[in-house]
């Protein structure tokens, strides 16, 4: 069952054609329930903004997201930030967390905007595997790069929502850790049967993905559109 | 269905950002308590002036009762008071008149009353207390100076009490005495015990006293309702509902002082009520316009974790209330405060001297509250939906490319700083045509009033009550009401002449008056009955229609008056040497019942004949009816007007029937260098007669000063306020201009840009910015003001139109300073990381 | 909607109506008390108290339809969910669209559980096969290879016994997976039942055919009757199988000179197929664990056999929908008894 379904998505920046930057220019995509989609590129070849449109949080030139049956561009501003509350968890590559909340406020952000009731048990469990105990009444400013973005990965996994979006999740991380925050992400979305679509430069990590993407100038190069059969665990 | 339970979060969003920007959180504060305050502070003096009004004219009726019963019998009393809708009342007997010799001129009534009705005669006992005894009274200041008799209890006086059949004489004992203005009411008062009215008119029947128009020992009984409206209706149910039948009367004080009636006299103050909402807007406006903007960032980061619009929406919005909570009472309590202050200036401005009432009425305070609440309101909406439609992207976005491409201008000169920068000027027309027109409107009303309040001359003023350099009166003659002893020809030929004497005086200039009784002719009685046979019927005008007659005051003037003449024509032409003859006369407008209202009965070229004076003459013009008003008395009678003849016409042969008539001033013109001398000499000579009252420019001018200080202290502090609003908005103005464009910057900066090279960029265009304002106010702008002030200053009667160039002059420099500061520390603000990245380390 | 925290809500209901018919009650009481009690306060108290107690009743009415219209949502929001129908709300800012949500994740996951579980279970079938097939070619060397050991010439008597000991534990183990491969087959359902309504005479001769030889060594009676129109609802060859075990038993522990009796008999809803023997019987309190995995009387001990034989047989007949049951008197015989489904 595709979660995710992009058809013919376009960014295009500018409107005179000769200065024209195009972002992603017709991007086609399928993804899995449950799939573990890995994307590489380099620098500047559209992987983030088409991260960011499979979140919702820009809008294309041109193309249609459907995530779950619901297309995304088509619903009111309203109803598309309330679906990325509940159905999707970000993790930035930087500037991931509110400034003025401490650690557990942001990890709990998401839940309380939908006012929703705190799983305490789940969310101890979350903060233990990440290792973030001593910091949870710390305010953002006073946690290192590394701890910002397990906290911002916790948040993202706080609602157990149907999709984890990474964009360098692991970049301020060392590889121990980069591994073991792996781990727990695999362990978790196989538990929730969540669909993670996350971009990464590290080769060793993107092995750990069912699928690799590999973007260069807005198009896919390789990597299948469409998944390739069931999970073997 | 059941909306979700999500405010926690919001309200704990909100009050973080509070925390974090507390420089903000104050410039807020301060506008909201301006806002409030000048709000509060005008509804205050409105309401305190209304009060003033009101308590004005109560005292002028002299009973602040809602209504009353005339000539009620004991009984009847009784039946009236039990009446559920008469919350109070009091009853006042009629005694008599006062025949003391001193009150031949201004009656004086004696009457016996309640402590009730003392408390609603505003008569506020200094010392002592209501008579008791058969030979206590209770007498006013200003009658036991009549009489000569110190203010204390105990004095002994002697009253003639007219009760009608015959005048009782009778030795009094002071028992009480109260401050009363002797101008104010229409007649004297003096109290009796009920033990002498039992001993001397006890027997006299009520019904016959009324019958016969004395009223002796008839009672009035005043009552207080629940509140003033419908006064009439409430006394007449009150009649019906006890089968009494008698006269009733209302307080005209509360009929006539409602402001509701003249709906026009509040326009100026919704206009200036007007005028401080939207500069509160406009601040608090800017001010969470400039922080959404500059935390994008931060917004964006939210929606992007599932902060929907609405609820981005509601943390702006809870933050202007607190904001707004926290700002609400001082502002209101200051407002109060300023407001109580100001009130007395303000009193001073009305025509009739007022005593200063003050309201604390909760009306003031919600109203303000509420009003302060609307801008407010007003204000964070629209930072509000601008918070709530940042795109999420803008969380991940950091310099960015540039997503919206204007036209590129591509010039071959592009590059050179200041054409960038006047480029930039005209990149949005609107923007810039509305900053420099808020920018120069604040500029000229500056100045207008500024020049206005320049303008104020003294010496103008002076003019108009005195036109040489001192004057001397007759106050005999003065005032009407009661007189003061005196002799009304004590200006006589041999004074004047002692005067001229005098070393320094250059000449001595007389005035002369006659109170004339003249019979209506047909001019005049052509504009009157017309107006007698409108509704309501005006008592007044019938009676005179009925005596036939209006009451004129004529004047004689002297030649050195003549230069004053013609300022004050309305119609026709003045023609010193023609008048001079003695053929002609001026005559003023009348003025009518109701306020403001003028007629002249006459026109140029009229005959008129004075009865009087045993001669008619020419209408040689008709003037304002308060033509030459420093050589007049400076009071007018309804119906009547002025007329002015040159003295002779009044000093020479008259009728025989005619009393001669009395020198009311004489004015004297002095040498500057003797002016000191002068006037000593003349203040010495008047010194010996009590009528005589000596008044130098010098003493009219101290009167004075209190006077204009007020006018400079309103004027100045408007001015410097709506200056100050204007150069706010600008500094607001920049300020969100310098931050929209963060992202150019990056980008410019990004392609080679150096952080000098943009500094000096934007300083062009500060500098454009002002070069552009400096060419609008100085020909627009200059215009404007010299008509507006001209027209504002021709018109009054102490300003002398005097332009004024400061405004201007000062603009150019003060504005470059400004624009100069407040671009290079806006920019500073932006190089130095935004509220954002500050909380953030190590990234 | 019982909450520790929460007072009772009955409670509170009564609570509140309480107070505000005092109030009601007290204001009016003192009202005409004050102004007098003329008839015109009086009618206008009475018709006020109505008026409010009116409006009071309503608006609570109007409360309880919407609390149960609330839970009527609910409800159908649940059997949307729970058949896969269209959502109910979608991302609307209310706790129902929260709970709706929440509710359709849980589903997801469970359902995922349920394919993973089934992949699960295809693996192990896999893996089944995959022993079945690797473990045959060793097994069938050994075995050969022992049978050519045993053919040898000169080989001494205790050579040849323990070759002969290879020979029969090979065989054990051959039989031994054969029938664990089955058994795992059938439990993880990868073996297909094929039943149809057929006569059970030919099933039994089937399941005899195998055994003559044996009963004939030890000169054991075998006698059969049943009618040939005798018929059930059954897979030929897998009760065939089953009866074969059965049977087996029967033989192996009957001494010789023994008899077995099959009578095949059809009733109202089962046709019964008996196997009664006299061999050794089973003792009463093993009765009822004969049917385990791997289960050996203590009688029995001395004869050879795993003990999957009845087990296997039991899940043939009951995955067919029968069932099978035993009696037995030690040292005289046992009777077991099979029952299949008649259609």
């Amino acid at each position: 069952m595709p979660i995710l379904n992009i058809v013919n998505l376009k960014k295009y920046y500018g409107k005179d054609p000769q200065t024209t930057v195009k972002a992603l220019d017709d991007i086609s995509l399928t993804v899995e329930k449950g799939e573990f989609v890995a994307i590489v590129g380099t620098s500047g070849s559209g992987k983030s903004t088409l991260l960011h449109m499979l979140g919702g949080l820009d809008r294309p030139t041109e193309g249609k997201v459907t995530v779950d049956g619901n297309e995304l561009f088509a619903m009111s501003d309203e109803k598309l930030t309330i679906f990325r509350r509940r159905s999707v968890g970000f993790v930035f590559q930087s500037y991931n967390l509110v400034p003025i909340l401490s650690v557990l406020e942001n990890i709990t952000l998401p839940i309380e905007l939908d006012g929703g009731r705190i799983d305490r048990t789940y969310l101890d469990e979350v903060i233990q595997a990440l290792g973030l105990q001593s910091k949870i009444h710390s305010l953002p400013g006073s946690l290192s790069g590394g701890q910002q973005q397990r906290v911002a990965i916790a948040r993202a996994l706080a609602t157990k929502p149907s999709i984890i979006l990474a964009d360098e999740p692991t970049g301020n991380l060392d590889s121990k850790t980069s591994q073991e925050v792996l781990i727990l992400l695999k362990q978790m979305s196989e538990k929730f049967n969540q669909t993670i679509v996350m971009i990464t430069h590290n080769e060793s990590i993107a092995q750990m993905a069912d699928r690799i993407i590999r973007i260069e100038d807005g198009r896919i190069v390789s990597g299948n559109a469409t998944p390739s059969g069931a999970r073997i665990l | 269905m059941i909306a979700n339970n999500n405010r926690k979060i919001v309200t704990r969003l909100s009050l973080r950002s509070l925390r974090v920007s507390p420089l903000r959180n104050l410039a807020v504060i301060s506008a909201v308590v301006l806002t409030t305050l000048l709000i509060t502070s005008i509804f205050t003096m409105s309401l305190n002036l209304n009060k003033s009004m009101e308590l004005t004219m109560m005292k002028s009726v002299g009973t602040d009762f809602h209504g009353s019963f005339k000539r009620v019998s004991p009984e009847q009393i009784e039946i009236l008071q039990q009446h559920p809708s008469v919350k109070e009342y009091g009853v006042m007997l009629h005694a008599g008149l006062l025949r003391n010799e001193v009150f031949r001129d201004s009656p004086v009534e004696v009457k016996r009353i309640d402590e009730a009705s003392a408390r609603h005669s505003f008569i506020h006992l200094i010392e002592g207390g209501l008579p008791e005894a058969g030979n206590e009274v209770v007498l006013s200041t200003w009658v036991l100076d009549k009489f000569g008799i110190q203010h204390a209890l105990g004095e002994r006086v002697q009253l003639d009490i007219d009760i009608t059949e015959r005048v009782l004489k009778q030795e009094f004992v002071v028992s009480g005495y109260y401050e009363a203005d002797k101008n104010l009411a229409i007649a004297g008062l003096a109290f009796v015990s009920d033990a002498w009215v039992q001993q001397n008119i006890s027997g006299i029947d009520p019904a016959e006293s009324e019958a016969s128009g004395s009223y002796v020992n008839t009672q009035e009984m005043s009552v207080m309702f629940k509140n003033a409206v419908d006064i009439e209706k409430k006394l007449d149910k009150v009649l019906a509902d006890t089968g009494v039948n008698r006269p009733t009367g209302v307080n005209w004080a509360y009929t006539t002082s409602s402001l509701s009636d003249n709906l026009i006299e509040f326009v100026p103050y919704v206009a200036v009520i007007f005028i401080i909402m939207l500069s509160g807007y406009l601040l608090i406006y800017n001010i969470f316009y400039i922080s959404v903007v500059r935390d994008v960032k931060f917004y964006g980061l939210l929606k992007a974790i599932g902060t929907t619009p609405r609820q981005l929406k509601r943390m702006i919005r809870i933050q202007s209330q607190i904001l707004y909570l926290i700002g609400l009472p001082f502002g209101l309590a200051a407002g109060y405060v300023i407001g109580r202050l100001l009130t007395p200036m303000m009193n001073t401005f009305s025509s009739e001297p007022m005593e200063a009432a003050y309201s604390a009425s909760p009306w003031i305070f919600i109203g303000a509250a509420l009003f302060a609440y609307l801008t407010v309101w007003l204000a964070a909406g629209k930072p509000g939906r601008m918070a709530a439609r940042i795109a999420p992207v803008e969380a991940v976005r950091y310099t960015g490319v540039q997503t919206t491409r204007r036209r590129n201008k591509r010039s071959k000169r592009g590059g050179r700083l200041h054409v960038m920068a006047f480029t930039n000027l005209f990149r949005s027309k609107k923007k810039l045509s509305l900053m420099l027109t808020s920018l120069s409107l604040s500029i000229v009303l500056f100045s207008i009033i500024f020049t206005v309040i320049g303008s104020l001359d003294v010496n103008k003023y002076l003019s108009t009550f005195l036109s040489g350099d001192m004057v001397i009166r007759n106050e005999k003659i003065e005032t009407h009401e009661g007189e003061r002893p005196g002799d009304p020809y004590k200006l006589s030929e041999a004074f004047s002449s002692d005067l001229e004497r005098i070393d320094g005086v250059k000449s001595v200039e007389k005035v002369y008056y006659y109170y004339d009784i003249h019979d209506m002719d047909e001019k005049i009685r052509a504009v009157l009955q017309p107006l007698s046979e409108t509704e309501p019927p005006q008592p007044y005008l019938t009676s005179l229609l009925e005596r036939n007659s209006v009451y004129l005051q004529l004047y004689g003037i002297d030649p050195g008056w003549y230069d004053l003449v013609q300022k004050d024509v309305i119609e026709g032409h003045f023609d010193p040497q023609k008048f001079a003859s003695g053929d002609y006369v001026l005559v003023a407008q009348s003025l009518m019942w109701e306020e403001d209202t003028y007629t002249s009965y006459y026109h140029p070229g009229d005959i008129m004949e004075f009865k009087n004076l045993g001669k008619s003459y020419e209408v040689m013009a008709v003037m304002n009816y308060d033509a030459l008003y420093a050589a007049t008395t400076q009071s007018f009678s309804t119906y009547g007007f002025n007329a002015f003849f040159p003295s002779s016409e009044l000093t020479g042969e008259l009728p025989a029937e005619t009393n001669p008539p009395w020198p009311l001033s004489a004015t004297l013109h002095i040498d500057p260098d003797k002016l000191d001398s002068a006037t000593q000499a003349a203040k010495s000579l008047a010194a010996s007669s009590d009528e005589l009252v000596v008044k130098s420019r010098e003493d009219y001018r101290e009167e004075l000063d209190g006077f204009i200080g007020v006018f400079q202290i309103i004027g100045y502090g408007l001015s410097f306020v709506i200056a100050l609003i204007g150069v706010l908005n600008y500094i607001n103005t920049v300020v969100t201009g310098v931050i929209m464009r963060r992202n150019e910057f990056a980008l410019l900066e990004s392609i080679g840009m150096t952080k000098r090279q943009l500094k000096k960029m934007l300083v062009y265009e500060g500098i454009y910015n002002v070069l552009l304002t400096t060419a609008i106010t100085s020909t627009l702008g200059v215009f404007l003001t010299y008509s507006i002030a001209k027209s504002i200053a021709g018109n009054t009667a102490f300003t002398v139109f005097r332009m004024s160039w400061l405004p201007f002059v000062l603009v150019v420099p003060v504005l470059a300073i400004i624009a100069y500061t407040v671009t290079l520390s806006s920019y500073r603000m932006l190089s130095k990381a935004t509220l954002i990245e500050r909380l953030r380390q190590g990234e | 909607m019982i909450n520790s925290t929460v007072p009772h809500p009955r409670r509170l209901r009564y609570l509140f109506s309480a107070v505000f018919l005092l109030l009601l009650i007290g204001y009016s009481g003192t009202i005409l008390y004050l102004e007098g009690f003329s008839p015109a306060l009086l009618q206008l108290t009475l018709l006020f108290l109505i008026a409010v107690l009116g409006t009071g009743a309503l608006y609570n009415r109007v409360l309880q339809r919407q609390l149960t219209g609330f839970m009527d949502t609910v409800e159908e929001m649940v059997d949307r969910a729970i058949h896969g129908r269209e959502q109910l709300t979608l991302f609307d800012e209310t706790r129902l669209s929260s709970l709706e949500h929440k509710l359709l994740r849980y589903i997801e996951m469970g359902k995922a559980n349920e394919h993973n579980l089934a992949a699960e279970k295809n693996m192990i079938k896999e893996l089944i096969s995959d022993i079945s097939h690797q473990t045959k070619t060793p097994l069938a060397s050994v075995l050969l290879y022992s049978q050519l050991l045993a053919e040898t010439p000169d080989l001494s008597p205790d050579t040849r016994q323990l070759v002969e000991q290879i020979g029969i534990q090979s065989e054990k183990l051959d039989w031994l997976i054969t029938s664990l491969i089955k058994l795992s087959r059938l439990e993880t359902g990868m073996i297909h039942l094929q039943s149809e309504v057929r006569p059970v005479a030919a099933t039994i001769t089937s399941a005899l055919s195998h055994l003559y030889t044996r009963a004939g060594n030890k000169n054991i009676i075998i006698n059969i009757d049943c009618d040939p129109l005798t018929s059930a609802r059954h897979d030929y060859k897998w009760t065939s199988e089953a009866l074969f075990n059965l049977l087996e038993n029967a033989v192996k522990y009957t001494e010789p000179g023994g008899s077995i009796r099959i009578t095949a008999e059809g009733n109202e809803m089962f046709t019964r197929i008996e196997v009664a023997d006299t061999g050794i019987g089973i003792p009463e309190d093993e009765l009822e664990h004969i049917f385990r995995r791997f289960y050996r009387g203590h009688n029995a001990r001395e004869v050879e056999g795993i003990g999957i034989g009845l087990f296997l047989a039991q899940k043939i007949i009951s995955i067919q929908g029968g069932y099978i049951t035993a009696a037995s008197q030690p040292g005289q015989g046992s009777r077991l008894t099979l029952y299949l489904p008649q259609l």
